[in-house]
């Protein structure tokens, strides 16, 4: 099924293009979820309620965006919803765990448990503004423009966020897992 | 193009967003300033550390199957549920009509009742002139409105009123007064 004929089929509320549309988004967002609040069980229920929403309000949509956009859309708003009911956020340890497995199955194991633990303890800390933009910019591929259109603010907003949530995450790390330097934390593990 | 301005715009030069002729003025600086360089050398790297990490962190996790069975029941029970509601609105609507009319009926005479018992014609240049024996009787009246819109499969259908309000001359026999 491509796009033009799953936007059709949502318009329509066609089970087989809500499965589909499920099967093709439904991991994606549930990993940007999870980067957004970073509960896993949170998460789940933020892209289940995102399905739905999408589910009911099929036959509106117009198909302007992408699907994945319009879906990442409501996503979105239902997160900032769930923010504002908790006020700050604390993020899951088992999303930190999910990475790393068992010792002896990843030679690396050190690296990736210091580098993700540090990283989601340092966008845990971050407003949700910043960590969107942060999400958008870098885990979503999105352009400047696109993240200013999709969040509904200027692009020298987002760039300004962009700029001010980079420069706390490098603030917040702490030096020995400077996350920016490709292998800093590599090397580190083999002394 | 001054470092600033290169800076200003390094986001749009990363994206490839910027006009042709900025483009070109942003790779002519980027030629003569090692800052500049090294600034756009530093901005690729944080971009590709970052994406990557947020990616290993994320890729092993899956949305749990149960999300789709419970959209997919959603979904079911959404268009079921249409059929049902529009099974009851429709057996309501059979009364809107004849309900409608009476309701308006009895406005009618309410209203004629009531204006002739309170209403005194008085001279004046507004007044229209009656003959002996009429009364200016404003009446007022209900008219139902009943219409039908689609929404996907399902239409909908909706009664609302809307008040008229006349003067007319009625004989004062009608209006009940002698």
């Amino acid at each position: 099924m491509d796009e033009e004929q799953l936007v059709q089929g949502l318009r329509s509320q066609d089970p087989r293009a809500v499965q589909e549309m499920v099967a093709s988004y439904g991991d994606r967002l549930f990993r940007s979820a999870c980067l957004l609040c970073g509960d896993q069980a949170e998460a789940q229920d933020l892209v289940q309620e995102t399905l739905l929403q999408a589910v009911r309000s099929g036959p509106r949509f117009r198909g302007s965006s992408s699907v994945y956009t319009w879906l990442h859309g409501i996503l979105l708003n239902l997160t900032r919803h769930y923010h504002r009911d908790r006020k700050r956020m604390v993020y899951d340890e088992e999303l930190v765990r999910q990475e790393t497995g068992p010792p002896e199955e990843n030679p690396s194991r050190l690296d990736v448990e210091m580098t993700t633990g540090a990283l989601t303890d340092v966008l845990g800390g971050l407003s949700g503004p910043h960590r969107e933009v942060l999400i958008l910019r870098f885990y979503e591929d999105m352009k400047i423009h696109e993240i200013a259109a999709h969040l509904g603010i200027s692009s020298g907003t987002v760039k300004s966020r962009l700029h001010y949530a980079i420069a706390e995450m490098q603030r917040r790390m702490p030096g020995e897992l400077n996350l920016f330097s490709a292998c800093g934390t590599e090397e580190k593990a083999k002394r | 193009m001054n470092c600033r301005r290169f800076q200003h715009r390094l986001y749009e030069f990363l994206d490839g967003t910027l006009s042709p002729g900025a483009q070109a003025a942003a790779e002519r600086h980027l030629s003569d300033c090692a800052t500049c360089r090294q600034a756009l050398q530093a901005e690729r790297q944080i971009a590709q550390s970052l994406s990557e990490k947020l990616r290993r962190t994320t890729d092993s996790l899956r949305l749990p199957p149960e999300v789709q069975r419970q959209v997919l029941a959603a979904l079911a029970n959404q268009r079921r549920a249409p059929a049902e509601e529009q099974g009851s609105v429709f057996s309501w609507s059979r009364f809107a009509l004849p309900l409608g009319l009476a309701a308006s009926v009895l406005l009618l005479v309410a209203g004629v009742f009531l204006c002739a018992r309170t209403f005194r014609p008085k001279a004046g240049p507004t007044q229209p002139r009656l003959a002996p024996g009429e009364v200016l009787a404003q009446l007022s009246y209900v008219v139902p409105i009943y219409t039908f819109r689609q929404e996907g499969g399902v239409v909908i259908d909706a009664l609302t009123y809307q008040t008229n309000v006349v003067n007319e001359r009625l004989p004062a026999q009608f209006a009940g007064l002698k």
